[in-house]
């Protein structure tokens, strides 16, 4: 059994006990998919993601994507390919996109849902599989041109990348100095450097990317509203049959040295230094790049919110195993006699206590994003909710930032709590600590730059049944802190 | 807001029922609906001195946070509703324990980390820009 442990009954529970999904799907909206298709699907897609998904999580943390300088060429790992379209083949990447764009229809709570599976699995992977839900907002936002080239990219599997970010350009999008200067033709060339693009490059996992990328043109004003959104493929791509042509200029200059998350390959992305220049086609031909890009900035903001949701969940699954199992100590009520039986740490007050807050945190994010997925289908949000879309979507714009914001950093927290105080609470000597913190036992960071969980865990300082001629307790153990 | 405000609201008149959780849900939302004011209040007082705007940035993750504990709270008894519901009506043997699980979750959180908030209340009422006219070689 791998790292991933998947909450079906869980899913199952919000989406048809407690929002509504049976009456949302009987509308007819979502053509005929039904409720017991549903269970299905949400039985098939835990499984891969249980099974070959996560298959390749220790290894391409251990062996991360190594890049060339000079091909531009990030290479990845066999075993993340094979996970990445194990996922692609059975076609969940197209789910909840519209018709229209080649996608299978479904309510937003059932596609989150599905994609849980995969961002607990490997998030790294979802992350290159984001090029269905962006070619969906190039289409609704897109020339009829475009419109074409979003139903390529979904029927031929395009890689995309979302490219906001600048050396001094991050939390301050509209600092951003990348530059798009028009053409005779109508295109435009796109010159500047860009930062921490995830899945700048991805092996040979795509016949082509799009980046969507904010630039300015000349002669734009500052700040984001001087900001426009372009496409630049990395392959110039026949307009007709999407095949590709020759390569663009836009390279990976640079891949990030990681401490987590390391199987997504994080890049600089530099647009027109290489002797080739970096074509790119105004979305919509309209300058409102930054509204534009919001649609994309949303589905990453539910995205990173769900991925730290389902991490915390399968690090309480697995803590949660790991307590029933594991035998220490003696109970608490007898912990004076040392004849008392040892029980397994299920039976100790303080795993009790960390469990807990685990699952009432992994149970209520859980809640909370399938929530804000209501307010994302019109539909939905009418049945379950009985708002309006304008309401709906207000509603959604303000979870959104809870989602990401509140998921990421509670979900972070608990995955890493601190042991307690036990000059106050006392623990069986030795207690190990992969159960009360199952950061240890998952190793899921859960942004793409933080700290290791840290080499110097403390266990007990004080633990009670210690007598005179007892050896102190150890500050770190190497077993447990790999 | 203010329509999740309501339907938080909504929740806590619902009776019978999940009173003690019903009663920490009210606190939690008053101490939310306080630390909302309170924020508004440093952001409209910027109007006079700028400096206030940072009173604003000072309380903003603890709110955002405690919001996120809020909706958690909301709709963790909305789950355990719906599951005493149906342990009420008689469930399987496998189903049984994910419903006693759902209640248990609901009460433990209502109990232990709502109350919280108040905490949370009192720190953002408390907020001034000391912190911000500290000399940087302090840090």
């Amino acid at each position: 059994m791998g790292h991933y442990k998947s909450n079906v009954r869980d899913l199952e529970f919000n989406l048809f006990e407690v929002l509504k999904t049976n009456e949302v799907l009987e509308t007819g909206v979502f053509g005929d998919l039904d409720g017991d298709t549903v269970r299905i699907m949400l039985d098939e897609a835990s499984r891969l993601a249980e099974g070959p998904v996560a298959a390749s999580w220790a290894e391409t943390d251990r062996k991360p994507p190594t890049f060339d300088p000079d091909t531009h060429v990030v290479t990845l790992p066999e075993s993340l390919k094979d996970s990445v379209n194990a996922w692609t083949e059975a076609e969940w990447t197209k789910l909840g996109l519209g018709e229209e764009v080649g996608g299978i229809p479904a309510p937003s709570t059932v596609s989150w849902a599905i994609n849980e599976f995969m961002v607990g699995a490997l998030p790294a992977g979802f992350f290159y599989l984001a090029g269905p839900a962006f070619a969906h907002l190039l289409y609704e936002n897109g020339n009829e041109e475009q419109k074409h080239w979003a139903k390529m990219a979904v029927d031929r599997n395009w890689g995309a990348t979302m490219v906001l970010t600048e050396p001094d350009a991050g939390s301050d999008v509209g600092a951003g100095r990348t530059k798009a200067i028009e053409q005779p033709d109508g295109s435009w060339h796109i010159e500047g450097d860009k930062r921490f693009i995830t899945s700048g490059d991805s092996d040979d996992l795509f016949e082509n990317i799009l980046h969507y990328v904010l630039a300015r043109p000349e002669g734009a004003g500052p700040g984001t509203k001087g900001l426009s959104l372009f496409i630049v493929p990395k392959f110039h791509f026949d307009s007709e049959t999407g095949e590709s042509g020759e390569r663009n200029g836009a390279f990976v200059t640079n891949l990030e040295h990681k401490m987590g998350l390391r199987a997504s390959a994080t890049c600089d992305l530099t647009f027109g230094a290489h002797g080739v220049p970096a074509k790119g086609w105004l979305v919509g031909d309209v300058h409102e790049g930054i509204r534009q890009m919001f649609d994309v900035i949303e589905f990453a903001r539910m995205m990173v919110g769900t991925k730290a949701i389902a991490t915390l969940s399968t690090g309480y699954l697995n803590a949660l195993e790991y307590a029933k199992e594991r035998v220490q100590g003696a109970d608490l009520t007898q912990v004076m006699d040392k004849t008392a039986p040892r029980v397994t740490i299920m039976h100790h007050p303080d795993v009790r206590r960390s469990l807990m807050t685990q699952k009432s945190y992994a149970e209520g994010l859980r809640a909370l994003y399938l929530f804000t997925a209501v307010h994302q289908d019109k539909t939905a949000a009418d049945v379950v909710e009985g708002v309006d879309q304008q309401l709906a979507m207000r509603i959604n714009d303000f979870l959104l930032p809870i989602v990401k914001g509140v998921g990421s950093e509670r979900s972070y927290e608990i995955l890493t709590e601190s042991p307690p105080d036990l000059r106050r609470i006392r623990l069986p000597r030795g207690l190990s600590d992969r159960a009360v913190h199952p950061g240890r036992e998952d190793r899921q960071p859960l942004r793409r730059h933080d700290r290791d969980p840290g080499p110097g865990l403390l266990l007990q300082e004080d633990h009670p049944g210690r007598v005179d001629g007892d050896e102190p307790p150890r500050r770190t153990d190497p077993e447990v802190h790999r | 807001m203010n329509h999740l405000v309501e339907q938080i609201q909504k929740s806590i008149d619902e009776g019978p029922g999940f009173e003690r959780e019903r009663e920490l849900l009210a606190t939690a939302l008053a101490d939310i609906q306080s630390m909302s004011a309170t924020l508004t209040g440093y952001m409209f007082s910027s109007q006079e001195d700028p400096k206030n705007i940072y009173k604003v940035g000072l309380g903003s993750v603890p709110f955002l946070l405690a919001f996120g504990d809020l909706m958690i709270g909301w709709l963790l008894l909305k789950h355990a509703r719906v599951a005493a519901a149906a342990l009420e009506s008689g469930a399987s043997d496998i189903d049984k324990p994910f419903y006693e699980g759902k209640v248990a979750a609901a009460d433990f959180f209502a109990r232990n980390m709502l109350p919280k908030l108040s905490g949370v209340r009192t720190q953002i009422e408390g907020i001034d820009n000391d912190v911000m006219e500290l000399d940087e070689a302090a840090f």
